[in-house]
């Protein structure tokens, strides 16, 4: 250890042992013990920690629990929490009147038998009244 | 000495089977690691933004990046706060080359915001002297900004900030010596 390489070192990480490169701690702490200018240098050295140690921002309270909030999540969990969330009792009923309303629509699309472009079968049945002379007028109404 | 070698093994031993869970998609296991490096990245991005909001924003893609990207890390190659502070580290610059450069804090809401970083029971006195310790530190080049953060604040060696960096040892001593000299200069101008 010489004064150029203590020197060097104080510049670069200060007067705080702990900050010094691990291998050369012991030899730098004991050129301090027998060097004069050494120790000068430490006390001149340490200044400049001392204003750079007063600086401690605070963490935010709030940072732990943004982070785990923002979790990537599955989405079915997601879509249970929103559904289920405290208060919003209205979100289970929407969802099932959207369901609903989704399966009216897709019903709409489907022919059933009073379509009244189906007129085939009608056209049979009434084809088989006019021949029939007993033609009841109001059993046909029933049907 | 060895007790400490032998404390900071079994950290790491401990920290790589947590993060082994954490790839596994344990939340408990990563909220553990959460608490413990919460606080120094918090104050390493509080430190190079000189406590502007989008620091969190920083902390938050970092310890976000350990759930999304656990399966990168590597326990031979380094400890896992390197590995951390590395991802803050490159997140900053990231910032800085969006927002060309950061002001320095001679406004009146930036100087309000470094006060309500530092909790609201540190003294008027001591409140100035943290003002004009960021303020120094906002006008040194951000390598140097970072090299100095992360060898005074962050308990990293000067190999891991190196490795963080990407330079030597001896360039990341050049990198310490001329922003400590810089701060330097700046507070005995400003005092």
């Amino acid at each position: 250890m010489n004064i150029e390489r203590f020197t060097t070192v104080l510049a670069s990480y200060g007067a705080s042992e702990s900050r010094w490169p691990e291998a050369e701690r012991a030899a730098l702490a004991d050129f301090v013990t027998v060097n004069p200018t050494a120790r000068a240098l430490l006390v001149e050295a340490q200044q400049l920690d001392d204003l750079l140690d007063t600086w401690t921002p605070a963490t935010p309270a709030h940072l732990e629990a943004d982070i785990m909030a923002a979790l990537p999540r599955p989405y079915s969990e997601r879509l249970l929490d929103w559904l289920l969330a405290p208060g919003a009792w209205l979100r289970p009923g929407f969802a099932a009147a959207m369901m609903l309303t989704c399966g009216v629509v897709i019903g709409g699309f489907y022919p059933d038998g009073d379509n009244a472009e189906d007129t085939g079968y009608w056209n049979d049945d009434l084809a088989l009244m006019a021949l029939d002379d007993n033609f009841d007028e109001d059993v046909t109404n029933d049907n | 000495m060895q007790l400490q070698a032998a404390e900071q093994t079994a950290t790491h031993e401990e920290e790589t089977a947590l993060v082994e869970r954490v790839r596994q998609r344990d939340t408990a296991a990563y909220q553990l690691l959460v608490r413990k490096h919460l606080r120094p990245l918090s104050g390493y991005a509080a430190r190079m933004l000189a406590g502007a909001p989008e620091a969190e924003d920083i902390v938050q893609e970092t310890l976000l990046r350990l759930w999304t990207h656990a399966s990168r890390y590597r326990a031979d190659k380094s400890r896992l706060t390197t590995w951390l502070h590395n991802i803050a580290h490159n997140l900053c610059i990231d910032y800085f080359r969006k927002h060309k450069r950061l002001q320095p804090l001679e406004n009146q809401d930036a100087a309000e915001t470094l006060l309500v970083t530092t909790g609201p029971d540190t003294g008027q006195q001591q409140q100035e002297v943290q003002r004009h310790v960021a303020a120094a530190m906002m006008k040194i080049p951000e390598r140097q900004r970072s090299a100095v953060i992360m060898c005074h604040y962050q308990g990293l060696s000067n190999r891991e900030v190196a490795e963080i960096l990407g330079v030597s040892v001896r360039a990341l001593e050049s990198l310490l010596v001329r922003g400590r000299a810089n701060l330097k200069e700046i507070l005995e101008h400003e005092h």
